[in-house]
């Protein structure tokens, strides 16, 4: 075998083993369950769920930060790095973009389970006004969503040509990946065309990428509440947009990297280098946590007070303490050493760094809704408390699903590592070329 | 000296023990449920009819909250005997009205008396809770009067039935505003013999078109409970309207948008999306230039 072929060997999509089929059926039945509960919640409304007049963004828009978080990610590997002239990145920058589309039709989906009446959304696009975050909201996210396709599909072009010709006794694949190819042939012309869209949309996305995630804050920052009521919080949600996107990287990188036996492609090296860029934003969101706290919390006044006596003391501190300490400064003490950054190391804490992120959008979306500046009277008691219902747990469950089976389906039929990049980085183009033609 | 059965010993703890168990009661279960909190309004608007708003609340962890989903039964009393008027469930804030479209009249009671029992019986969360009402049914007529442009609000108030006026009974005449009435001269104003009262209208109230809508009110009387009767008239000043509703602001309609904030938004997001198509057609370019 030559080493061309070996590496589209290596590199073309597998067939799923038991565990691979085991985990989309699960993936699945989530789905199922989840959408069940959203029909509830087409039927009886959003009386299903625990938000009532005050906690009225729950779950729901926590898990729709999460997303657009997990979004940049492709932004930040694609674009930032590639624009760096950074090339060990090169090998991670399929999984990151697939990471997000999938997080960001999921950000898009999230909002809409979030409306109480879904089927007047078309009212947000005839009759918006320009003067809402919440327009601008919808505009950035739309135009992130084409902008993350674009960047995936363009690189994958060639990739496409080549596993029509890997795939020619499946007519399926044939088909399709003929289809998605575009005919492509890899001529002077194409190879033009496609550096310089691929250039231009890494330029582009990062100032969009950065606004999708300002703008999501300003959602918050726009309204005068405790906990919310700060100029900080655009670089403050950037921030820890990035930890959440390179530890989601980070973990799914590994996956595949073990499922598909990658390891002469994304090697140790790479993990290395993810865990120092881990633990460089790691800092840099601490250092903007501290910022967020601090400042509030050395002027006391009395609406912030409440507000952060939950968080430090009250009934959030223990998820407050856990997301900080175990979310960031432990992976960041873990990730300093070596041995911390071998890939089963990493993949652990990259793990928890995602579960901390997420929790982490929670205690921010929560715990200010039930902290407002006059107090909260004249209501049921259970209305000062709020935790989402198991409906709300499922359907949140269900996205966090979709998510992981888009990755999982776009896996499934791309190839993980981009197979032409990874041919010229080894000098092995010329012959595959010729072969093309 | 009878020998111990030592076998007999775990049989005797364990029945000890099952003796306890039966017997010992949870802490939770000891604490009693709170009770609710009634308070009962009886309103007469000669316009909309009589209600009885009734506002509930019962002791919790964060002090008195409304309890939503009560059943409240409303009972109207002849000396000894009742008849439930009907039953009514107290919204999210804990509060109901009761509308009394039929009010029965006891025939040997001339004094137009009405007794009336609210009670909410004892649920899974509450205990339950009694409160008795005895008001007097009065009839409020309120009209505008002018004499060399002058103008006067007139109050009667009388007895159904008979038709005869009500002396000593405090009224509170006012224009109705949005958030809060103003107060015309006194806080009350006592009826005469004749059952009436009379209280001049200043001449400088700003109202819409010049329409001002006079109150006339019995307030949380415990005889009358609340009466009110309203009446309206052209005599005030017309107010001149000072909105920036058709001014292109922050918080105007979509076809009102700064023009600052229309034209150098949409001038990006032109930029943004023209590229995007210019990119979506390199594809097409591609497509075209396999042999190129």
């Amino acid at each position: 075998m030559t080493q061309f072929d070996q590496v589209i060997h290596d590199l073309a999509p597998q067939r799923f083993n038991i565990w691979g089929k085991l985990w989309t059926g699960l993936l699945i039945a989530v789905i199922l369950v989840g959408a069940y509960s959203y029909y509830q919640q087409l039927k009886y409304g959003l009386i299903i769920t625990d938000m009532r007049d005050y906690a009225s963004w729950g779950v729901y828009i926590s898990n729709f930060v999460f997303f657009v978080a997990i979004s940049l990610v492709g932004s930040l590997i694609t674009a930032i790095l590639r624009l760096s002239g950074v090339k060990w990145s090169t090998p991670l920058t399929r999984i990151s973009e697939i990471i997000a589309v999938a997080a960001i039709i999921m950000a898009g989906l999230t909002i809409i389970i979030d409306m109480g009446r879904p089927d007047r959304l078309f009212n947000l696009f005839f009759h918006g006004r320009l003067q809402s975050p919440i327009i601008w909201d919808v505009i950035v996210i739309t135009t992130y969503l084409v902008i993350s396709v674009l960047l995936l599909y363009y690189p994958l072009l060639p990739d496409l040509a080549i596993l029509k010709k890997y795939f020619a006794k499946n007519k399926w694949f044939t088909t399709w990946y003929t289809w998605l190819s575009i005919n492509w042939t890899g001529s002077p012309i194409q190879k033009r065309l496609s550096r310089r869209s691929i250039r231009a949309l890494s330029v582009m996305i990062i100032p969009v990428a950065f606004s999708i995630h300002t703008v999501t804050a300003w959602l918050f920052a726009t309204t005068y509440r405790p906990g919310w009521d700060s100029t900080n919080f655009g670089p403050y949600f950037i921030a820890g947009a990035f930890v959440a996107g390179a530890g989601a990287v980070v973990a799914v990188m590994y996956v595949f990297r073990k499922a598909y036996h990658l390891e002469n492609y994304i090697t140790d090296y790479h993990f290395d280098n993810m865990g120092k860029l881990l633990v460089l934003l790691c800092l840099v969101y601490l250092y903007f946590n501290v910022n967020e706290y601090l400042v509030p919390a050395y002027k006391v006044t009395e609406g912030e007070s409440a507000h952060l006596n939950s968080l430090f003391f009250g009934e959030y501190a223990a998820m407050f303490w856990l997301v900080i300490v175990g979310g960031l400064v432990v992976p960041v003490i873990a990730l300093i050493f070596p041995q911390g950054r071998k890939p089963l190391p990493l993949f652990i804490i990259a793990l928890i760094v995602v579960l901390g992120a997420w929790w982490k959008r929670y205690i921010i979306v929560t715990p200010t809704l039930l902290h407002p500046f006059l107090p909260i009277q004249g209501v049921p008691e259970s209305w000062h408390e709020y935790f989402p219902t198991w409906r709300e747990w499922s359907i949140t469950l269900a996205t966090l699903a979709s998510s992981l089976l888009i990755i999982t389906g776009l896996i499934r039929v791309l190839p993980v590592v981009p197979i032409q990049e990874t041919l010229e980085e080894r000098g092995i183009e010329e012959p595959i070329i010729e072969e093309l033609k | 000296m009878k020998k111990i059965e030592y076998t007999r010993i775990p049989w005797m703890l364990l029945c000890i023990g099952l003796l306890l168990l039966t017997s010992w009661e949870p802490t939770f279960s000891k604490q009693k449920k709170p009770k609710v909190r009634l308070s009962v309004q009886y309103t007469k608007d000669m316009a909309k009819g009589s209600f009885l708003t009734i506002h509930t609340k019962a002791k919790g962890d964060h002090g008195y909250h409304p309890t939503p989903d009560l059943p409240i039964v409303i009972t109207q009393y002849f000396g000894d005997s009742s008849v439930v008027l009907g039953e009514i469930v107290t919204g999210v804030d804990g509060s109901a009205i009761y509308h009394m479209n039929e009010l029965r009249r006891n025939q040997q009671d001339t004094t137009n008396h009405f007794f009336f029992g609210i009670t909410s019986p004892t649920t899974d969360k509450y205990r339950s809770a009694k409160k008795k009402l005895d008001v007097i049914d009065v009839n409020l007529v309120t009209t505008i009067e002018t004499v060399d442009s002058l103008h006067k609000a007139v109050v009667n108030l009388t007895s159904p039935g008979t038709n005869l006026p009500v002396e000593g009974a405090f009224v509170q005449v006012a224009v109705d505003r949005l958030f809060r009435p103003i107060i015309l001269g006194k806080d009350f104003y006592k009826t005469d013999e004749n059952g009436s009262i009379i209280v001049p209208i200043p001449d400088d109230i700003p109202g819409l078109n010049g329409n001002l809508k006079i109150l006339a009110m019995i307030k949380d009387s415990d005889e009358y409970g609340n009466v009110q009767a309203s009446t309206q008239g052209k005599i005030g000043i017309p107010i001149v309207e000072n909105s920036t509703f058709d001014q292109r602001k922050l918080w105007s309609p979509p076809s009102k948008t700064p023009l600052p904030l229309l034209i150098f938004p949409n001038l990006i997001i032109l930029g943004i999306w023209f590229t995007l198509v210019m990119l979506i057609f390199n594809l097409y370019k591609i497509s075209k230039s396999k042999s190129d």
